[in-house]
Order: structure tokens, then sequence, then C-alpha cells
């Protein structure tokens, strides 16, 4: 969390992370271009070697940036891969920038047509599937990641609102079936079945369906309450445990989190104010319910982000009855108070 | 947040427990990247191997149609003469100067390309001096033929590029022949010995438009004929059959 707009704000958590990152993807770069070199009985050139491993290291990584959010649904133990997702997501983008610029440089260039120009129009077989020019879908994937790496700094979610943003950052399923097409198009077009089209396929089949098995656990989690006169039965207290909350899903798409601090139960929007983290699956610390996804904080007796921060959230009002907690599902404003239940005494 | 429940804060430092299963995220992730670079990496071009860069100075007769080539005098290695195709550095064809070096003996200096029995020059400005008329090489007909194979680029098919070919190389090749560099046809199979013919039309001229027939498998028809150690395909290019 920061008060005013820094390029990044490091710490050491994002330090290991991103050394992480550089480490495996020079060691994929090294060691596809020494063997590449080496390949009997005929090696690529030296360029196509470039554009082959840029090009390919873009694509694992662009599989691996896409895994990451159905993984942390399905597991919390990978919500820290989740922390500097968008670092992940800009090296993605230079990777797949420089296959391009290699690629420009080596199919498209030595002629009397400017390499640009040249890209759009050397081939037009519009009409087949084998020839069609499949460059096209790359220029297409690698607009977009050059679009959400350009606006993936807070100032950009902040200027452009949460939810456009997110609207926008979806692009990004759009720009990987893009891709996918541009390397079955293009690379995956030779006679003979090569390594990477395991790869590829193995890459979207394993993106696809940890997307299904995320999807298919918040449905699961989204079914709606029991209602009662117009509020809906979250539970007896026990229900929820301490420093903990339970979820529950409003009708549409909101839901709230019910959290449990102290002997008294207050319940708050689920979303986290920054990029919709599921803050009923954070933690209370210094009082303050602490988002999975990047630690943005909220008293959970008002929604506000402690001073200096200036995040609001709604609150919800509840009420205990017959020995449940009630939810009233009409949200209060952002920021706005509501008295917490007193609990003390049921179990935990 | 205790050690009994770890919970990740990014700006906080990170639990035990937390930091075991990112130290095993983090080799997962290096070992796996290595893994697959050493996999994909691996894959060699699908191509004959080719030979790039010795410098050869060689004399003969210009031929400047269907495309620029020396055909130079038999010789112990060469028993039918050899044909060298010619070009320019990049994706440029030498036709303009050939025209006015047509059917005279000739002395080119360049550098050669060679993958298989397709020879090409790549030529300096100055690199090619004209001397007096000569005779025109003699063509030896070969009769009518149907071949299967895929267009290129003369330039990238005889080793300007690795490997030169197939659909991911489409808009080179396509660019190449636009800029005047010479097709040809990479045969699926040997034709009177050799796998790779200079193509033109039935007339002998330089092809049609055929960037849509480039890079694809295609079956072509028309006579062929050598002309040194060159085989020439005239062509039928209405017939031109592309799955």
């Amino acid at each position: 969390m920061s008060v005013r707009y820094i390029p990044v704000g490091w710490n050491v958590n994002k330090l290991v992370y991103d050394a992480a990152l550089a480490v495996a993807v020079v060691a994929y770069l090294a060691i596809f271009l020494h063997v590449a070199q080496q390949s009997p009985p005929a090696p690529y050139d030296d360029a196509t070697i470039r554009m082959r491993a840029y090009g390919s290291c873009a694509f694992v990584m662009l599989s691996l940036v896409l895994c990451i959010g159905p993984l942390a649904r399905l597991d919390s133990q990978f919500l820290p891969l989740l922390y500097n997702r968008r670092h992940f997501g800009v090296a993605t983008f230079v990777v797949a920038a420089t296959h391009a610029s290699f690629v420009l440089g080596w199919y498209f260039g030595f002629s009397s047509t400017d390499p640009y120009v040249a890209l759009l129009t050397s081939n037009t077989s519009f009409g087949r599937i084998a020839g069609f020019p499949f460059e096209l879908f790359g220029v297409a994937a690698l607009i977009v990641l050059f679009l959400l790496a350009a606006t993936s700094h807070d100032f950009w979610l902040s200027f452009l609102t949460p939810p456009l943003w997110k609207a926008l950052h979806m692009a990004v399923y759009g720009a990987y079936a893009c891709v996918v097409a541009h390397v079955a198009l293009g690379a995956l077009m030779a006679p003979a079945l090569q390594p990477l089209a395991y790869v590829v396929v193995g890459c979207a089949l394993v993106v696809a369906t940890l997307h299904v098995l995320a999807a298919r656990k918040q449905a699961a989690l989204d079914r709606p309450s029991p209602e009662e006169g117009g509020w809906i039965v979250v539970g007896p207290p026990e229900r929820i445990a301490e420093g903990r909350a339970v979820v529950v899903p409003l009708a549409g798409a909101e839901s709230v989190a019910v959290f449990r601090n102290a002997g008294k139960v207050s319940a708050i929007a689920n979303a986290c104010a920054h990029q919709n983290g599921p803050l009923g699956e954070g933690r209370i610390i210094d009082g303050c319910v602490t988002c999975p996804w990047h630690g943005f904080q909220y008293r959970l007796e008002d929604g506000c982000a402690p001073a200096p921060f200036t995040e609001k959230i709604a609150t919800y009002n509840l009420r205990l009855r017959a020995g449940k907690i009630e939810l009233d599902p009409r949200p209060n404003p952002p920021g706005c108070r509501a008295e917490p239940l007193d609990v003390k005494g049921a179990p935990t | 947040m205790t050690e009994d429940d770890p919970f990740f804060v990014g700006y906080l430092p990170a639990p035990r427990a937390v930091q075991f299963f990112a130290l095993s995220m983090i080799a997962t992730l290096v070992f796996g990247f290595a893994a697959l670079a050493l996999t994909i990496g691996r894959t060699p071009a699908d191509v004959e191997a080719a030979h790039y860069g010795e410098d050869l100075d060689i004399a003969g007769v210009l031929v400047a149609h269907p495309y620029p080539l020396v055909v130079a005098p038999a010789d112990a290695a060469h028993p039918q003469g050899r044909a060298i195709m010619l070009a320019a550095d990049g994706k440029h064809g030498v036709q303009e100067f050939a025209d006015a070096l047509d059917g005279r003996a000739v002395e080119a200096k360049g550098v050669l390309v060679k993958r298989g029995s397709l020879d090409m020059l790549i030529l300096g400005a100055d690199d090619v001096k004209g001397g007096a008329p000569a005779s025109a090489p003699t063509a030896t007909p070969l009769g009518r033929w149907r071949i299967s194979g895929e267009i290129c680029d003369g330039k990238c098919a005889s080793g300007g590029m690795a490997p030169g070919a197939g659909l991911s190389h489409k808009a080179c090749a396509n660019l190449c022949v636009a800029g005047g560099l010479p097709p040809v046809l990479v045969a699926s199979g040997p034709v009177e010995g050799a796998r790779y013919l200079l193509l033109a039309d039935s007339a002998g001229a330089p092809t049609p438009d055929i960037a849509d027939l480039v890079a694809r498998p295609v079956t072509l028809e028309g006579a062929v004929e050598r002309l040194g150690d060159m085989l020439v395909f005239r062509v039928d290019w209405p017939k031109a059959h592309a799955p």
C-alpha cells in the first residue's frame, strides 16, 4: 500500500519474486540458444533461433501468468505468486516484444518495403488456414500485452477506475487466444510434429483446466444463503472462527465478508477496492482486515482504510435473532460506520 | 497471523511456511523453464543443411530469363556445366543489370550460398564484369512433368536462411519473390536427380503473381528442361493445384 504513486514500491518479497523470474527467463534463453545452435543435422540460423527462443519463452510465461489466478483461488498457498503478478506480466511483454523485433528485422527486413508495411501486406492469404497470415495474431496479442503492461501501475488503476481497469486487463484472455492461434498457424505448421506442439497444447489445456476448476469452486461458494424477511441468515456465531470470515453471496455478483474479531462480528464488502481481491479470505492484522492479494487494509466497523490511506468499501448491518446472525443485504455507503454485533460468550 | 495459520502479506516478512513453499515454487519455475528450453531448443530445422559465406569467382554466360543466372562451362565437378542464380544483397534481385548483360560472357564474384544442388551468388556493386557476346547455353528438354513440393524463394531456399522454408517463412518468401529473387520449387522427391527447380511460366518468362501458392504444398504441371546443372520448370500456372 502507498499513499503516493512511485514507479515501484520495492520490498524484499518483490525483489525475491523478480530475481527468481529473471533467473528462470535467463536460464531458459541461455539453454535454448545453446542447445539450438548445436542441433544436428541442420540447425536453424542464429536469427531464427533467437526468434524461437524469445517467442516460446513469452508463450510459456503468458501461460504461467494466466495460471496464477486460478491456482490462488484453488489453493491459498499460491497467493504469493499473485502478489507481484504485474511484474510477471510486464516481463512477458518485454520478452514478446523482443521476439517481435527479431522477426521484424529478419523476416521483414532487408527489403525495399518498410518492415511494418511488409508485416501487414506481404501475406494476404486470408482465405486459407494453411498460409493464413498468422503474424497478425501475434501483432494483436502484442498490442494487448503492451496496453496491459503500460497500464499495470496503480496510477492507471485509479485513473481508469477499477471496473474499467479490470475489464481492460481481462483482454489478456483474448491475447492468449491470439498467441495460441499465432503459434498454431505459424511455427506448428511444420510437417514434422515438434516438441513445441506438445508444449503449446499442454499449456493451453492446463490454463483451461485450472480456470474451469476455479470457476466450479467459486460457483459452489456463490450458492445463495437462506433469507428471512429480507434478511439473509448467516448462521450461528460459532460458524465464524475468531479472526476469520465467512463469505455470504448476495443476488448478483456481490458478496459480503462477515468477520469475527475480539468477540464482535462485522460485515463488509468482500471485494477489495484495489483489485477486487477476496477480503473474506484475508486475516485481521493490527485490527484491520488485510486483503490476501496485495495487503490493502480496512477497518471492520466503517470499511475505511487506516489513515493516511483513503480507500473505502461498503459496510453491512447485522442483527442477532434466535441465536443466528442475520445480514441486511442493502449496503451502507462506503466508509459508513455499522455497529459491530456483540457475540461475546458465543462459542468459537 | 501465526505459524499455524501462515498468511502472506507482501510488505511484511513472510512466515516460515510461506518461505518454504515459495522456495519450492522458485525451484520448480527455474528447473521447469530449463527443461522446456532443452526440449524445445533441441528441435532441428526440417531441411537439408546449407552452406553460406564462401567467396566465389566464376566465369560463364549470363542468362537473364526467366531469372538471372550465370552458366559456367562443364568441368570435372560439373559435367553438365554449372548454373548459379544471381541476387543482390537483402531481398533484391538483379534483373535490371542482368537484362543489359543477357547472353554475354561475364566474370562474376560474390558470396556463395548453397543447399544441395541449388547455388546462388550474392553480388555486391560492380561484382559482374561483362564481356563479348557469347552463344547462349543450350537447354535440354526433359519432357512434361507433374511435380509436388513447396514453392520457396531461391535465396532463402539455397541457404540465405535456415530453414528458409515452411509456412512460418511464407511472408519472407513472398517479400523475396516480390523483390525480384527467383522462386524455386523444392520437390517432395528427386526429379532427374535434383530436388530444386527454378520456376518460370510456360513461355520461359518470370512467374506470374504466385504469392498465394508460396510455402504451401502444391502440385505443378509443365515442361522441365535442364540448363547447365539446373532444372528449369516451365509451369502451366492455371493448372497449379494446392489442396
